[in-house]
């Protein structure tokens, strides 16, 4: 139950009035001398229980007529759920809420989310009837003619754009509406995703409905789609054209994200970022202040001996067209630099562009859960670089703390020997053979901790024999950890950020977790950790594909591995991961060097040398922060920065899921968000509301009350 | 005999308005001639009967009309009449000065009916006498008939002090065994006290072939109980306390009442004694001359 008028509570007060009296009142001061009190006595001991009773129904009554009257001018209501289609009524006026912000460009059913809600909106749509549009992304609202031609045209030019959601104008146009036009019920249909991002400002226009009288319906209509990522990009364009597919710009304007991470040492307010595009080079001047935040904000004081890291949000101005547009559900993003913590290196045996830009964007999910989102990101505590295996010799292998080598065919004697040096370094190498990689030449390798015996597995088809399912390993997990977070971490179905999370809670028990754990499926992972040298080896000698997410490719089977033996053998477990809060020695340095504005980031290097990297844009349109030698895709979110104050927003393309709270800068804890206390509908649902006056009933209860107290007061005096 | 005029409790133009008389319904037995009924039969007043001739009757009194009619001879005979001994009871007791806002006390009232009373008895010769009683006879009069007597019975009546009582039933007993005549008992009060035992008191005057006329005296306050609010009710007799709003309890409370009042009803109907409810807020006058006038009628 609401109310439309809550102040009117404060006269409930007025309750202690009655109890007063009835406590207090009862005692003339004088007496009363009486001839003989002899009969008062006898017929007070016969009545003295039923006054009692009587005495407090009363005063109940009387609690009672207060607390529902003061209900009443409250103007109480209830939202009620309704089943009933639409259906032509005089006097009834329908108002279609268009939610065309960028998320409604998400894709369903090869279908864009506003044409879905243009769809549906014309099913239900009767000309005879009065019907009002709003189009929340144009800021526009207009009343719809009864001719069925201008309906279409006119509802088909809804288009969702690039812009968020912003109530403040859709409230004014709607209030003007639904303050002037003659109309006995207006019937609302919001026709949305309900992104979290924009339920703040869906809320608003909500309130402006819920609080009208007149609306009699509100109802929910929830369109969900696959928000366009790069990741899926790349899985569906595989699926399509089974071949090299990256996004293609157009001819259209798109946002750049940048993520910079920087000591704040200035003034960041214009922060000039230099772009490569095609060749040509410019210059972008960019006005911190005017980005605004979008899903969460946190301010945080400015504290100049810290390092932070600042992500800023750039919308290419129309005067930089010439930029490809980007394929149309696209997004594009690009990550500057991140703090490292831990430097590992991904050798590749795929010389398919595809496959090698998958197994690296899955390798850093893996390695940053957290930081990373579906889109994939390399922004946490853990910075990845990959190169082809023919390559990798030619690299400083020391800058890294681990390298995996994957899928690679075979090792030369030079690239051994580097190995060995590495490994001599005290580092540690994770080797996946697959299924074109020499079983003899791996043998020989001098640091290999065993043989390889077993046939390596074909993943897409072996694994669905042993008939291993995600319950399976829900069901173990839940024997060793608190349910809730489990359930909470794995309702995600990233089945990573379990083990993530579960090292980050106990790394003790769960080291030993995941032994057990995967001791009990010998069949999933088979690996050997050894010692070479002062090194580390481990290597995977299976692999297969778990049936429990399509969108979790060959590769990503040792995703949560990944990570566990990136922090476990990394050598940096305790000293830098577990530290990393307090002594942030790796972390990259920014210098806005107005003399030289091209140069941009200083990255430094474990071993403390610094290197300058410019900005670049590749050509092929995947953006990443590139060296000669490393290549570092990734996304992050906003950081808007207003005098000493940062104020960070963080960006996620999931809708169920809220980030809550920044523990650090650079890790956002996840929380799912508590469906009851929202109105949000369930996916696919139509949920219709309305609003149920109460005032009636109120009413009718206080007659009542009164009639009671009526006749109980009238009997007593007919009794007097 | 002349009101003078000077008594707080009888009002000239009302002892002047006294017309008419009082007279007792059962026989009684007084010193000289007057006009009530004597035990004792005569012929010289009233014709009571007739009865058959007996040898040894005196032949004047033979009805020689009867005779004729039936050649029987019999003797006509007349009722004789007497003074009459009258008792004024007045209760003293502290209940009795209640009174309700502007009305007289129960008290007052009382001694405006006995001073009436007393005047009206004495001018039509008889003997009037007076008891001031509580838990005990506090003042006694004998009766007396001549005028001055009723000087006597003003003053006792403008000096009552009233006191807080226990029991009123003990006093009416002592008077029954004192008085030795028969005679009227006029008893002034509102009862206050054990039922039972004042019926039994009642019963002994009743014993001792008095006749009995009872003022049972209220104020209206004491059967509508019209209080508002809740109040502090404290006895005059005791300085008990209770605390109650009267409209709570109003219905049982007049129940209880009614009881009280039907208990002197059934009584009266038992023992034949004259019962009469007052209310103070009805004039005295008016209340005394209706008594009277039934009393009259009833003897007619």
């Amino acid at each position: 139950m609401g109310l439309l008028f809550p102040i009117y509570l404060s006269g409930l007060l007025l309750i202690t009035i009655p109890i007063i009296i009835h406590l207090f009142f009862r005692l003339r001061k004088e007496p009363y001398y009486f001839s003989s009190i002899r009969f008062l006595k006898i017929s007070f001991q016969r009545r003295n229980k039923s006054l009692k009773l009587y005495n407090l129904l009363l005063l109940l009554l009387r609690i009672l007529f207060i607390i529902f009257l003061f209900l009443l001018l409250s103007r109480p209501y209830i939202r009620v759920k309704k089943t009933s289609g639409s259906e032509a009524h005089s006097g009834i006026v329908n108002i279609y809420v268009f939610d065309t912000s960028f998320s409604m460009n998400a894709v369903f059913n090869g279908k864009k989310l506003y044409e879905h809600s243009k769809e549906s909106a014309l099913k239900t749509i009767i000309p005879a009837e009065r019907n009002y549009i709003v189009d929340t992304g144009a800021n526009e609202s207009r009343w719809l003619s009864s001719d069925n031609a201008e309906i279409n045209r006119d509802i088909n030019s809804i288009k969702a754009g690039y812009s968020t959601l912003k109530s403040h104008n859709i409230i004014a146009s709607l209030t003007k509406v639904l303050e002037d036009t003659d109309a006995s019920e207006f019937q609302v249909r919001i026709l949305s995703d309900f992104q979290k991002n924009n339920s703040d400002e869906m809320n608003k226009i909500l309130k402006v409905f819920e609080k009208n009288r007149r609306v009699s319906k509100i109802k929910l209509i929830k369109l969900t789609g696959s928000i366009p990522t790069l990741p899926n990009v790349f899985i569906e364009n595989a699926k399509i054209k089974g071949e090299d597919v990256r996004p293609i710009f157009r001819d259209r304007e798109y946002e750049l994200d940048i993520l910079i991470n920087n000591r704040c040492e200035k003034d960041f307010r214009s922060l000039p970022i230099s772009i490569d595009i095609n060749g040509k080079s410019s210059t972008l001047k960019i006005d911190l202040p005017k980005f605004s935040t979008r899903l969460f904000t946190k301010k945080i004081r400015f504290d100049l001996e810290g390092y932070y890291k600042i992500a800023v949000k750039v919308m290419i101005p129309e005067k930089f067209q010439h930029f490809n547009r980007i394929q149309e559900d696209d997004v594009f993003r690009k990550v500057l630099s991140v703090k490292p913590k831990i430097y590992a290196l991904l050798v590749t045996g795929s010389d398919y562009e595809a496959a090698y830009r998958q197994e690296s964007f899955y390798l850093n999910l893996a390695l940053n859960p957290y930081t990373s989102n579906s889109i994939g990101g390399n922004t946490g505590d853990i910075i990845t670089a990959r190169t082809y295996f023919r390559r990798f010799s030619g690299l400083d292998l020391k800058n890294f703390d681990i390298i995996y080598f994957l899928n690679v065919p075979f090792f030369t004697l030079d690239e051994q020997k580097k190995i060995v040096e590495y490994l001599k370094s005290g580092k540690c190498i994770v080797m996946i053979p697959g299924e074109k990689s020499d079983k003899d030449n791996y043998n020989k390798l001098p640091f290999m901790p065993g043989k390889i015996t077993r046939m390596i597995l074909d993943p897409g088809t072996e694994g669905v024999k042993f008939n291993i399912h995600i319950n399976d390993i829900k069901n173990r997990l839940f024997r060793l950890f608190p349910q809730d977070r489990i359930k909470t971490y794995f309702s995600e179905l990233f089945y990573y950020r379990c083990i993530k999370f579960a090292i980050d809670f106990d790394k003790q028990a769960a080291t030993e977790t995941i032994m057990n754990f995967e001791s009990s499926l010998p069949f999933m992972i088979d690996y050997s950790p050894a010692e070479y040298n002062r090194g580390r080896v481990v290597v995977f000698t299976s692999q297969m594909l778990l049936d429990w997410s399509p969108n979790f490719p060959v590769s990503n089977t040792f995703a949560p591995f990944f990570h566990y033996f990136t922090v476990l053998y990394s050598n940096r477990l305790d000293d830098e991961i577990c530290k990393r809060k307090i002594n942030m020695k790796y972390s990259s340095d920014f210098h806005n060097n107005k003399s030289n504005e091209k140069t941009i980031v200083n990255l430094v290097y474990p071993d403390k040398t610094k290197k300058e990297l410019p900005i670049k844009v590749a050509k092929n349109g995947i953006s990443y922060f590139e060296t000669d030698k490393l290549s570092i895709p990734g996304f992050y979110s906003i950081i808007k920065i207003e005098d000493k104050t940062i104020e960070t927003s963080y960006f996620s393309t999931n809708p169920d899921y809220v980030i809550e709270s920044i523990t650090d800068y650079s890790e956002p804890s996840i929380k799912k968000l508590d469906r009851k206390t929202k109105f949000m509908p369930t996916t696919g649902s139509e949920v219709e509301m309305k609003n149920k006056d109460l005032t009636q009933i109120f009413i009718f209860i206080l007659a009542l009350i009164f009639i009671f107290e009526f006749f109980l007061t009238a009997n007593s005096y007919r009794n007097a | 005999m002349q009101n003078t005029g000077k008594h707080k409790f009888l009002s000239p133009k009302f002892a002047n308005s006294l017309n008419i008389r009082f007279v007792a319904k059962q026989v009684v037995e007084g010193a000289v001639s007057g006009f009530h009924k004597s035990p004792f039969r005569g012929f010289n007043v009233e014709f009571s009967e007739h009865r058959q001739y007996m040898p040894g009757d005196e032949i004047k009194n033979i009805d020689w009309k009867i005779f004729a009619k039936t050649e029987k001879y019999y003797i006509k005979q007349y009722e004789e009449e007497t003074d009459l001994r009258a008792y004024l009871l007045l209760d003293t007791s502290t209940s009795m000065t209640f009174s309700s806002p502007e009305m007289v006390s129960k008290l007052d009232y009382a001694c405006y009916l006995a001073a009436s009373l007393a005047y009206l008895l004495l001018k039509q010769g008889d003997s009037i006498g007076m008891v001031l009683f509580n838990d005990k006879i506090t003042d006694y009069l004998p009766p007396r008939g001549t005028p001055s007597h009723c000087n006597l019975i003003f003053d006792k009546l403008e000096s009552i002090k009233p006191e807080p009582v226990t029991g009123i039933a003990d006093s009416f007993h002592e008077l029954a065994d004192r008085i030795k005549r028969r005679g009227v008992v006029f008893i002034f009060s509102d009862f206050y006290d054990d039922v039972d035992k004042i019926t039994n008191a009642i019963r002994h005057f009743r014993h001792k072939k008095h006749e009995v006329v009872v003022f049972h005296l209220f104020d209206p306050i004491e059967k509508n109980l019209n209080i508002k609010g809740d109040t502090l009710f404290v006895d005059l007799e005791t300085n008990e306390e209770i605390l109650l709003n009267p409209s709570d309890i109003l219905s049982i409370y007049q129940k209880e009442r009614e009881n009280f009042v039907n208990k002197f009803k059934e009584l009266a109907n038992e023992v034949r004694i004259d019962y009469n409810e007052v209310f103070v807020d009805e004039p005295y006058e008016f209340v005394l001359q209706k008594i009277l006038k039934k009393r009259l009628k009833g003897r007619l």
